[in-house]
């Protein structure tokens, strides 16, 4: 009788352990959360990246000097992608671009919608649709005073079961009138994945 | 067959106790009748797990131009390698959300490390600060 409660204890547990493994659940998640999974180039690394750039900016010294008696206009450079992965390294500098606006100390050009911009310049000037005093005047745009540059680079490292990830995102803002790199910094992820024997 | 099923159940309780932990330490400028700055520090512990191991040493804080530059001192209690996350939440002055959407940062303190942690307001409204702290499994 002990030994078939044993066993029906065992094949229990079993069911248990089996169907825990095999169900499929889906729940928001923390879109901020840091939790690595691949060494592959992640959303918590965009976000550290993006977020350790803008401090960074923000604090040296002669930017703080700069940004308190006028807001800057910069143009964001696309990212130089030095790495072997396909990364869509413009969401890194949208990131970074968004959060230095929401400090309110920059202000930003950005030459990607330009031709939706001259799409509607020239309705405005050409279609007859529009009020020529209410039309927008062309050439009257500011120019970008800086401009932010970047590079990402990676080294791949991988003996046995390790891999290892070495990742480096370099930023510079260039005084366009001057050529003066007025700021650089970087920043560098290191990621070690471990392929277990058992259980992986 | 007895230890079979001691093993089986250990399994069962260890997938299935995966306990929640943190630390908040608050930090919040105020001017005192001379104008000079003050800060006001509380730390929350909400779960002892992780406060077993770690100490908020320090909280201070500076002005940057205009935006608020937090500084925590961390110090490990445990002499192993511990993993963990961070974030700071920021607040105006009349304690309302001042919205960042930082991430979560990951930090290692080496055994009876102790390390300096930054946050930066992210914009001149922000007066207050959380630091919140959490697992890496979370």
């Amino acid at each position: 009788m002990t030994v078939k409660i044993t066993k029906f204890i065992v094949i229990y547990a079993f069911v248990a352990l089996l169907s825990a493994c095999a169900s499929t659940q889906v729940q928001y998640g923390d879109a901020g959360s840091a939790k690595p999974l691949v060494t592959e180039f992640g959303s918590s690394d965009l976000q550290q990246i993006a977020g350790s750039m803008v401090d960074s900016l923000l604090t040296f010294e002669p930017v703080v000097e700069l940004t308190s008696k006028a807001r800057p206009v910069l143009l964001v450079d696309s990212v130089k992608n030095k790495t072997m992965q396909h990364i869509d390294t413009e969401s890194i500098t949208d990131s970074i671009r968004a959060k230095l606006i929401r400090s309110g100390k920059f202000r930003f050009i950005d030459r990607t919608t330009d031709d939706a911009a001259l799409e509607e310049f020239r309705t405005q000037q050409e279609s007859g649709l529009v009020d020529k005093e209410k039309a927008v005047k062309m050439g009257q745009q500011f120019g970008a005073e800086y401009i932010l540059t970047s590079n990402f680079s990676e080294i791949r490292q991988q003996a046995g079961n390790v891999t290892d990830v070495y990742y480096k995102f370099t930023m510079s803002l260039k005084n366009l009138k001057t050529g003066i790199l007025e700021w650089s910094d970087e920043k560098e992820i290191r990621k070690v994945s471990k392929r277990s024997t058992f259980g992986g | 067959m007895t230890r079979l099923v001691a093993l089986l159940f250990g399994l069962l309780l260890i997938s299935g106790c995966a306990a929640t932990s943190g630390i908040e330490a608050t930090g919040k400028t105020t001017w005192n009748e001379e104008g000079a700055r003050e800060l006001s520090k509380r730390v929350v512990i909400n779960n002892g797990s992780l406060a077993r191991d770690i100490e908020v040493a320090d909280v201070t804080s500076s002005q940057v131009g205009d935006l608020m530059r937090a500084q925590v001192m961390l110090r490990s209690r445990d002499s192993g390698t511990l993993q963990f996350q961070y974030k700071f939440d920021w607040y105006d002055i009349q304690g309302v959300e001042v919205v960042d959407n930082a991430p979560w940062q990951p930090v290692i303190l080496y055994g009876k490390e102790a390390k300096t942690i930054h946050g930066l307001g992210p914009n001149p409204r922000a007066r207050e600060f959380k630091l919140k702290l959490k697992g890496t499994d979370e």
